[in-house]
């Protein structure tokens, strides 16, 4: 699946670029120069802590709020000065600003009837979305009769009617409880496979945006720190945040070795330092516990490492069993996840456990 | 589909830039802005402007002159009815604030439909045409009136009592009928103000009723009252009909002395200095009411 | 509750009781009046009539002030309700420095004695050359009611959330079309409220009026005229009609307002 998405992502032409965005409130700086191409057809997912900038640059798009520097392009065309309602865009909002004096009907025509599109039109295209998002029952009804997911599938009716090239969702599953949450992740995901728009999905939920998107884009502070596929987010983090951000992950403090120039020595043994993380000082690695597997003796294949660890403590997750171990001189923890079973039933306290990883799965990190 | 809003995108890249779009945003901020000012703040601003005027045999010369003022401040009479009615708006209030109080304490005790239907009641005399209500007090307080025909009867005096028309008695008691309304509703806003989770958490601490109105209660909702009687006191300051109709000559109130300049002796620069005086006492009046509101707000 | 506590709340009511007759006894008063005739000053049970409220059709002053009061009402509700929203809906859509200005002069006419209002705008219309009629009296109440259309309108706008306009916006409406299709709709019982309460008070006002009006009166300037040459009875009919009249359109306020208060999502 990844090789085929790259592949398209390849002869995928950008829909829109931000170029060099900053905002600021005021004297506060609350988004440092963003680039970012967001890709025809592909579901973005931006994803990043509370107040880390993620509504400011879906605002900005949306033409909400104006950047206070640098462009915003649709197909290559400046929109930084395009109002709102010119903007082929169409907006979920977090709390679905549906229309209360408004059938969920008329609420959907909205954007059809500002259009002036003629009335046999606008009725066959409310019936078919309404269809789509499953509440062609539902359509005489007004929003403040319907449940949370029915609002939220009103919503994103109203927003697709409009066949606008860019769907712009904050946050909208967020008021929603676990389940019907997990069921309208997979209504969105499944619906924007359908219907081929392009979809810049905000959340703050790791595992969400794991699950949903094409491409995440990580922001902090202000800054996008890492844009990429779920794959190399999760596994190829490019910096601390990343590398901390998604579900459990060991790094490892680690120095460039005294006598060679581009071998770092970390608790776990010694690594090639890779071109791409050049100049001194310290630095991280990052590696999943279950890029771990215990070593069974057999012979090591190209690139694999070993090393030994004492276990300290065993916890029993399901189907995999995380180990907790010290390794090196400074007995630094690492934590081993494997395959319940595999690891045998014969592992006692203070065992020396024999590890084995392949050198690709660690990253090496700039020290923050 | 995509053609269609991406034309009308072209259109706008093409269209008229967007500074064009300034001068109709400078006609808003002007009309926003302007009208509010040009309708309130200049007329107050060319009354306050009046009282510095010089007038002479009738006619307003345009110098500016303090003259009005010193009138007013030498004159031994203009100063003794200024404060005769501020002490009258001062028992006007109180009334009302005495009265105000029980008649919403009692209201906002009730629960459910009745408590609705009583503020209502309380609140409907406000609607009530307000030259009709000082004809009725008329009516009431005078020398035929209801008041003496009914004391008669009951056997209190045994002859019509001259005590409450054209006095300051009767303007006093016109006016607190009239506007004690004005005084229940910021009374029972003070009390719906105080959290139920106080009053619960006292009768958990073992305060019995009374305890809980004398600890609580009053001092939590006092400040508000307070405040809501003082906005009394300005609407009684003002009024200079009401003691025309009911007050007699004995009735003189400043009111009516400010509203002579503009009618009979017509003399508006003084005018408007009486008004300038009455317009300080009552912004003193109202930043003294939002001090205690404010500082009831703080706890 | 002790004794003495249920002994007290009792005479509170009585206190409480003996208020609400006398606030209620003005009107009580006028409208026993309309029904029975005067004889030296005493009301003459033995007769009741509806003789006054025949007499008033003819009484051309009279319902000539009753009209123009209602012309006046209604011209100064629809101008204050044209102006509030127009002030209100800038206020909402942006962030407006001047907004605490335009606020704090709105609500002066409101705070301050009717007499400072009345006396400011006669000063100021005599400056600009503009004579006393029932033009310079309707906008003496514009200024009068604006601040409790205005402060109506700005509490619904207040809760409206700012997402309904941008989602206006968003689906490709402009400014005018999400102000007639989304935001005035949902005001719709605020302004109805507020009409009420505004034409009820432009119909009531005294104070400000006396400064303003010409040879043309309305209906509590005519009312004071006759009071002070001696009242004839069928004013007392006219009084009853329009205490009913305002009574009800303030029972029909306060219900609309409970309803908008019930009606929020
Ligand atoms: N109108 C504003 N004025 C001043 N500061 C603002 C404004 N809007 C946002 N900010 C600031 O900008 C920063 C980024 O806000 P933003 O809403 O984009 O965060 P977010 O990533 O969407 O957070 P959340 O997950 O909580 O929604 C925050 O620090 C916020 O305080
Ligand atoms: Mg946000």
């Amino acid at each position: 699946m990844t090789a085929a998405l790259s592949e398209e992502e390849v002869v995928r032409p950008n829909v829109i670029q931000l170029v060099g965005v900053t905002k600021s409130y005021r004297n506060l700086n609350v988004l440092k120069p963003v680039d970012l191409d967001i890709k025809d057809g592909e579901f973005l997912t931006i994803l990043g802590p509370s107040g880390s900038g993620k509504t400011t640059i879906l605002r900005m798009i949306g033409g909400f709020t104006p950047p206070t520097s640098g462009r915003i392009l649709l197909r290559g065309a400046d929109i930084s000065q395009v109002p709102i309602f010119r903007r082929p865009f169409n907006t979920v909002f977090q709390d679905y600003a549906l229309f209360p004096h408004m059938t969920v009907a008329k609420n959907v025509a909205y954007g059809l009837r500002i259009r002036r599109r003629p009335a046999e039109e606008i009725k066959t295209k409310v019936a078919a979305v309404l269809e789509t998002v499953n509440l062609t029952d539902k359509a005489e009804r007004y929003p403040s009769e319907l449940s949370g997911g029915q609002r939220q599938r009103v919503a994103l009716a109203r927003a697709i009617v409009c066949e606008p090239q860019v769907i712009l969702l904050d946050e909208p599953l967020a008021a929603l409880d676990a389940e019907l949450r997990r069921s309208m992740q997979e209504f969105l995901k499944d619906l924007q496979r359908r219907i081929r728009t392009t979809f810049v999905f905000i959340t703050h939920d790791q595992e969400e945006a794991i699950s949903m998107s094409d491409r995440i884009a990580v922001m902090d502070h202000g800054n996008l720190i890492q844009v990429g596929t779920p794959q190399e987010i999760y596994y190829k983090p490019r910096t601390e945040f990343v590398a901390k951000f998604f579900g459990e992950n060991n790094l490892l403090p680690a120095q460039p070795d005294n006598n060679a120039a581009n071998i770092l020595e970390s608790p776990l043994g010694k690594h090639s330092l890779p071109a791409s993380a050049k100049g001194g000082g310290s630095f991280l690695l990052a590696i999943r516990p279950e890029s771990f597997s215990i070593h069974d003796g057999s012979e090591l294949r190209q690139g694999q490492s070993v090393c030994v660890g004492r276990l300290e403590n065993v916890t029993f997750l399901g189907a995999t069993t995380q180990l907790s171990l010290n390794v090196g001189k400074a007995q630094q923890t690492i934590k081993v996840r494997v395959p319940t079973g595999q690891s045998g039933n014969n592992l006692a306290f203070g065992d020396d456990v024999p590890l084995r990883w392949s050198e690709a799965d660690v990253n090496v990190l700039p020290r923050g | 589909m995509m053609t269609v809003v991406s034309a009308e995108l072209a259109d706008t890249s093409v269209g008229p830039p967007r500074w064009l779009a300034s001068p109709g945003k400078i006609v808003v901020r002007l009309l926003v802005y302007g009208v509010p000012t040009v309708m309130i703040l200049a007329p107050l601003m060319s009354f306050l402007a009046y009282s510095f005027l010089e007038q002479k045999d009738n006619i307003v010369t345009g110098h500016l002159t303090l003259a009005n003022y010193a009138a007013f401040f030498q004159s031994g009479s203009y100063l003794y009815v200024f404060f005769g009615t501020v002490k009258l708006a001062f028992v006007v209030a109180t009334v009302a604030l005495f009265l105000g109080y029980i008649i919403s304490y009692l209201i906002w005790r009730l629960e459910g439909s009745t408590r609705y239907l009583l503020l209502l009641l309380s609140a409907l005399p406000l609607v009530m045409n307000y030259v009709v209500k000082i004809y009725a007090m008329r009516s009431i307080l005078g020398f035929n009136g209801f008041l003496n025909s009914f004391l008669m009867a009951s056997g209190i005096i045994n002859a019509p009592s001259k005590l409450f028309i054209f006095n300051q008695t009767a303007v006093m008691l016109a006016m607190a009928v009239i506007y004690l309304p004005f005084g229940i509703l910021p009374i029972f806003l003070a009390l719906e103000r105080i959290p139920q989770s106080l009053l619960s958490a006292a009768a958990d601490l073992g305060a019995k009723p009374g305890q809980i109105f004398l600890t609580v209660i009053l001092p939590l909702s006092l400040p508000g009252s307070i405040a809501g009687a003082l906005f009394v006191m300005v609407i009684a300051l003002g009024d200079y009909l009401t003691p025309q109709m009911v007050g007699g000559s004995e009735g003189f109130t400043f009111g009516r002395a400010i509203w002579s300049q503009f009618g009979m002796a017509f003399n508006w620069p003084f005018g408007a200095a009486l008004a300038v005086v009455l317009l300080v006492t009552v912004i003193a009046l109202i930043g003294l009411a939002s001090l205690i509101a404010r500082k009831a707000r703080l706890g | 509750m002790t004794r003495l506590e249920r002994l007290t709340i009792a005479l509170l009511w009585v206190v409480g009781g003996f208020t609400f007759m006398v606030l209620y006894a003005p009107a009580l008063i006028v409208i026993l009046f309309s029904f029975f005739a005067m004889k030296n000053h005493q009301i003459d049970w033995s007769n009741f009539s509806l003789e006054w409220y025949g007499r008033l059709a003819d009484n051309s002053q009279l319902l000539a002030a009753l009209y123009n009061s209602i012309v006046v009402g209604i011209c100064a509700v629809v101008s204050a309700t044209i102006i509030s929203l127009a002030l209100a809906y800038y206020m909402k859509t942006g962030v407006r420095r001047g907004r605490a200005y335009v606020e704090f002069i709105i609500f002066l006419p409101f705070v301050l004695p009717a007499i400072i209002t009345g006396i400011s705008l006669l000063v100021a219309f005599r400056e600009i050359g503009l004579e006393r009629s029932l033009i310079t009296v309707t906008i003496g109440h514009i200024v009068l009611i604006l601040a409790v259309v205005y402060r109506m309108v700005t509490i619904r706008l207040d809760t409206l959330e700012n997402s309904q306009i941008e989602a206006s916006l968003d689906l490709g409406a402009n400014g005018l079309e999400t102000f007639l299709y989304v935001v005035l709709p949902q005001l719709r019982s605020a302004l109805l409220t507020s009409s009420l309460l505004a034409f009820a008070l432009s119909f009531d006002e005294t104070l400000v009026t006396f400064f303003l009006v010409g040879g043309e009166t309305t209906l509590p300037m005519r009312l004071w005229a006759m009071m002070r040459t001696g009242f004839t009875p069928e004013i007392n009919a006219l009084v009853s009609v329009v205490l009913c009249v305002t009574l009800l359109f303030a029972a029909l306020g306060a219900m609309s307002l409970r309803e908008s208060i019930e009606r929020k999502p």
